[in-house]
């Protein structure tokens, strides 16, 4: 009786009609295998003389694994496979095309496997069925591989087939009759953001996008010789001259001592408005010279503007900056060139190549022994500080006096950036693991005793009143009542504590006394900002983000598990 | 009379605490005097207060800049500049968020795993975005530091709304503007100022923390650098003394501004 | 009075309410009402949980859709009804705002329709004499007890005049004593502005004492088992739920509540 008149109302209204949805989902659908099927095609058919596939991630792996397995004594795990792989082909070691070739097959394999998956779901898509779902969420992941594995070619429009691809995907998904789950709307989320990346850098290269203020230019007087010049400084014509710093220290060799009421200066600070800089930047081969008494008011080229200035005819300070029109740059896209923003498969390329040049082990693998001794001074430090922790809220929690007396000073302690002097502490430490961890400790004992003080002291007095009537002990108050109640509070501050040790793990190993760690990978590929540097510094990078991501999804994990039958207070029934 | 016993009381609670503080100041200073103990990385506290003491001098004197103090003050705009531009960030996209469902069902659980991250890694790339001598790229940092726990708290205040009270905001048909502003808004105060709380301390420090990986000289982070591998390290604890203040000067702003504007909300109230 | 002579304010006919669960069998939470609410009285719904009382009162003011069926308020859709302003509603928790004073918290509805300041808070002021909290404007909610607060919801639900008033349990959460006072001072203010009333509760005496019909209801599907006359006369004072007649009533009504729950 129930369900007939169930059936007789009609169902929710939609917003978007069925039928409309199942047109787009199909048509993304084959588009989207066909571009699988495109890619694969490209990709087989391609040989060692087109970049495309030489640029690309597995070969240029390939390549490194061959020359590794050259060597007998090599230690890379992948040498190692791949000479135990060659031995049964009875080889002593495989050679370049085998190793290239297995990395080409596998991409062309998948692609493949992708074109079909596509086709297949399309079916689905008409059958509305449920697997359409995860069928194309592997297809979606199957294209975002494909946007770390294709190089940027010019030319070479695979980059672009692999982004359509992925919109196709995320279309298929999004017009699903079965709707988003929080899954599928994960994935979507970065599959947009891969492709906004992607995307930026795309559009930065059609459009060199500047947004430039012009200043007021120079009023230069050009002068025959360097001493006509000073003499003009000296007599008042020019407030400053611009030249060669080097020339200029000859002429006044005890700087910053004057010679003849005159001296130099050299500003190395770039020169800006507010937060945006001005160019041209004063390079490090010019400087300034003024006359002894107004030396102190004039710090920075921009002070000079407007009064007359005096350079030797011809000569570098002059043609190449005082003459180059000065602007203030409100916004450049230079922020989207490859050395700052790489493209995604150089970083991914990154990873899979030795850390070194011609080294024996792989970045990853570098990065993965660095990221375990962040972790595990982080892990340790914060096991420790938990446990201070614990231990110091359940004597707060029992004795009014020892609290009195040390919550102070228990506050005060966080007062103390023990961010800033991490580095000094780790040297005075002696560097070493435990050194690094003893700031993940700190960081974590104070947010952990203060949340298990409160949660300890949370539950009612009424609830604490009817196991006292039970003639229960106070340690089994502790544990019957205080503690299971103090675990939100404490697990709260834990998630907090987890991501600030990696932090302070990370800060504490910047001290050249510490030799491993992400913290030194970090120093080591930024000191030189070059296109095979910048890559690796952002492979470190996603590296630490991981490690600390997945420290923090830990400690999320546990508290769910621990936390699985609590009723949370912010729910509401009904 | 009623002056004299407040202030009584209020030295009486605190008494105990300066007490042991100074206490502890002359124990440091005489265990370090006495035992003839390098003063190389703890120096005795007379010897920094004497270093604060001598820039405090340079800076209220006339015609002198004390070099610490023109690095605190590059340091506190680069940490105000974050403060502003994260938080400022940070509201905005939760206003977004908390809109439309699918946006927060979709972003909310990226930018909790975006707060794990330690995103001081990223000082070197802001460098070169920036530039090391500019200080938005510190900037930078700040703001992304701060950007995260201010858009998930603000989206929690918008959303985690009483439903009896948005039905009867409903009843009234007012229409969704209305709803944020007079219903939200209020409802968001407490989780933005515990956001806010959380900013004011984390920035000043973030911009110091990002000046290690290189920065303009005269900031707090660099002098510290300097300062300690000149093994000046009474100069070092100075300037992290500065810093310190700093961060409890803006933690305290907050505080006080969260007293004004949410005197009505039960965490504030005497019990009672 | 006769019945033709007075209008109808709320007017039901075979009204349904069906959820689709995750589970497999939809719930019915309302089965073919049918009710006609005549203007100036005051009705209550009672019946155990899952009866549909407090659906019904929903789907008069709109906070959600019938399945199927007619409902007019005032000859208008509710949604019409709604957008018109021409109910307020009180519901068991006072849901003041707690950022608002008193009379702040009256003038929520007049602000959100647009009236001019100065008349929103002489409006207010005279809301909260109706309700005998006339001093207490400039306090903040948490310095008021349960009961003066519901009545701070009483003035905000009246404050913009409209001609029904819907009640969700409103004295649900307060003790017996300060119940049956509140029930005094809501009958004064029925009297006194002359508005339609639909009052949900779980209490048979309240039930009775209030109202001028007590629409019986039952779960599993929610319907009407049957609409009580209540010839209790008015006006009813402390005394009245002493009589013989208010004794009968509540006799009846709750053997219909037992056999309804019995079947």
């Amino acid at each position: 009786m129930s369900i007939v008149n169930a059936v007789a109302h009609p169902p929710i209204d939609r917003e978007f009609p069925a039928p409309l949805r199942m047109v787009i989902g199909i048509t993304l659908a084959v588009f989207a295998g066909l571009i699988a099927l495109f890619l694969g095609i490209t990709f087989f058919r391609l040989d060692d003389s087109s970049l495309l596939l030489t640029e690309s991630t597995p070969y240029k792996l390939g390549v490194w694994v061959t020359e590794q397995a050259e060597r007998p004594d090599s230690r890379a795990h992948l040498a190692v496979l791949a000479r135990a792989w060659a031995s049964t082909q009875g080889q002593d070691m495989p050679t370049l095309a085998q190793t290239t070739r297995f990395g080409q097959s596998i991409v062309t394999v998948s692609a493949m496997l992708m074109a079909l998956g596509a086709g297949v779901g399309m079916v689905g898509v008409w059958l509305r069925a449920n697997w359409v779902r995860p069928l194309f969420l592997g297809v979606l992941l199957g294209f975002i591989t494909l946007l770390f594995i294709v190089p940027t070619v010019e030319g070479e429009m695979s980059l672009v087939a692999v982004m359509l691809g992925i919109v196709c995907s995320v279309g298929v998904l999004a017009a699903s009759e079965a709707g988003v789950t929080r899954l599928v709307a994960f994935f979507i989320t970065i599959a947009v953001l891969l492709l906004v990346w992607e995307g930026l850098k795309l559009s930065a290269q059609s459009v060199n996008y500047a947004i430039r203020l012009p200043q007021s230019a120079w009023q230069v007087t050009a002068y025959p010789t360097l001493d006509d010049a000073l003499i003009a400084l000296k007599s008042g014509e020019v407030m400053a001259v611009f030249a060669e710093r080097n020339e200029l220290r000859d002429l006044m060799p005890a700087f910053p001592d004057t010679q003849d009421g005159l001296t130099y200066i050299q500003p190395t600070q770039q020169e800006q408005t507010f937060i945006f800089p001005i160019e041209p930047s004063l390079t490090g081969r010019l400087a300034i010279a003024l006359r002894e008494n107004d030396a102190p008011q004039m710090s920075v080229p921009s002070q000079l503007v407007g009064g007359q200035v005096g350079a030797v005819s011809a000569s570098f300070a002059l043609t190449r900056y005082l003459s180059t029109p000065r602007e203030v740059v409100l916004v450049s896209l230079h922020i989207l060139n490859d050395l700052n923003l790489p493209h995604l498969q150089t970083i991914a390329s990154a990873f899979l190549q030795p850390a070194r040049r011609n080294g024996e082990f792989l970045l990853i693998r570098i990065l993965g022994e660095a990221a375990t001794y962040t972790w595990s001074a982080a892990a340790l430090g914060f096991g420790f500080g938990a446990f201070l922790g614990l231990v110091l809220g359940v004597i707060f929690a029992h004795s009014r006096l020892l609290e009195r007396a040390l919550l102070p000073y228990v506050v005060a302690s966080q007062t103390v950036p023990i961010l800033a002097i991490a580095p000094m502490i780790v040297i005075g430490l002696g560097a070493s693991l435990t050194s690094v961890a003893v700031i993940a400790v700190y960081i974590t004992f104070f947010p952990v005793a203060i949340n298990t003080l409160r949660g300890l002291l949370s539950p009612s007095p009424l609830s604490i009143e009817l196991l006292e009537s039970y003639a229960t002990s106070q340690w089994g108050i502790l544990w019957k009542l205080r503690f299971p109640s103090a675990m939100p509070y404490i697990f709260s501050a834990l998630k907090v504590s987890a991501t600030a040790s990696v932090v302070g793990a990370i800060i504490g190993e910047l001290p050249s006394g510490i030799s491993d760690g992400l913290g030194r990978a970090i120093l080591n590929f930024s000191s030189d900002y070059s296109p095979v540097s910048t890559p690796k510094l952002w492979a470190t990078i996603i590296v630490s983000a991981f490690v600390g991501v997945v420290f923090f999804t830990l400690v999320s994990l546990v508290e769910r598990v621990v936390l699985r039958h609590y009723v949370r207070s912010g729910e509401r029934d009904g | 009379m009623e002056q004299k016993t407040s202030l009584g009381v209020l030295g009486g609670r605190y008494v105990p605490t300066i007490l042991v503080a100074v206490s502890v100041l002359v124990l440091w200073e005489g265990i370090i005097t006495i035992g003839n103990i390098q003063q190389f990385l703890l120096p005795k506290p007379s010897v920094i207060f004497g270093e604060l003491w001598y820039e405090i001098t340079l800076f209220f004197g006339s015609g002198s800049r004390s070099a610490l103090f023109d690095a605190a003050g590059a340091t506190l705009w680069e940490a105000l500049g974050g403060i502003v531009l994260g938080c400022g960030g940070g509201f905005l996209v939760a206003l977004v968020t908390a809109r439309w469902t699918i946006v927060n069902e979709a972003v909310m659980p990226l930018a909790i795993a975006a707060n794990s991250v330690p995103i001081i890694a990223f000082a070197p790339i802001m460098n070169n975005w920036f530039g090391i001598t500019n200080p938005f790229s510190k900037m930078a940092i700040v703001a992304i530091i701060v950007f995260f726990p201010m858009m998930i708290n603000t989206v929690r205040g918008l959303t985690l709304v009483d439903p009896l009270q948005l039905e009867l905001m409903y009843s009234y048909g007012a229409k969704p503007f209305k709803i944020l502003f007079a219903l939200r808004l209020p409802n968001a105060l407490p989780y933005i100022f515990s956001a806010l709380r959380v900013a004011s301390s984390l920035s000043v420090i973030g911009a110091v923390v990002a000046e290690f990986f290189g920065g303009p000289r005269a900031t707090l982070g660099v002098f510290i650098t300097q300062e300690a591998s000149g093994f000046n390290f009474s100069r070092a604890w100075a300037a992290i003394i500065v810093a310190s203040v700093i961060g409890i000067s803006l933690y305290l702003l907050v505080l006080f501004a969260e007293r004004r504007l949410m005197s009505w909300h039960s965490s504030l109230r005497e019990k009672g | 009075m006769s019945e033709t002579a007075k209008s109808i304010v709320i007017s039901a006919k075979n009204l349904y309410k069906t959820y689709q669960s995750s589970q497999s069998e939809p719930v019915i939470a309302l089965q073919d009402v049918n009710l006609d609410v005549y203007a100036g009285e005051f009705i209550s719904l009672i019946g155990p949980s899952g009866c549909g009382k407090s659906t019904l009162l929903r789907l008069i003011a709109d906070l959600t859709k019938a399945s199927s069926g007619e409902l007019l308020v005032n000859g208008k859709t509710p949604y019409e009804a709604r957008l018109r302003r021409e109910y307020g509603m009180a519901f068991q928790s006072a849901t003041l705002y707690e950022w608002r004073n008193v009379s702040q918290n009256v003038q929520l509805p007049l602000e959100v329709m647009g009236y001019p300041k100065k008349q929103r808070i002489q409006r207010a002021q005279e809301m909260l004499d109706l309700v005998e909290l006339g001093a207490f404007g400039n306090h903040y909610p948490w310095q008021l007890s349960g009961g003066m607060q519901q009545r701070v919801a009483i003035a905000r639900a009246l404050a913009f005049e409209p001609s029904l008033l819907l009640m969700d349990e409103p004295f649900g959460a307060l003790d017996e004593f300060t119940r049956e006072r509140m029930n005094m001072e809501l009958l004064r203010i029925w009297e006194r502005t002359g508005i339609t009333v639909i009052f949900v509760t779980h209490s048979i005496s309240e039930a009775v004492f209030l109202s001028s019909r007590v629409v019986v209801m039952s779960p599993r599907p929610g319907r009407i088992t049957k609409v009580v006359e209540n010839n209790v006369p008015y006006p009813r004072v402390f005394e009245t739920r002493e009589t013989p007649a208010f004794f009968e009533r509540v006799t009846e009504v709750r053997e219909l509540l037992r056999d309804a729950h019995e079947a």
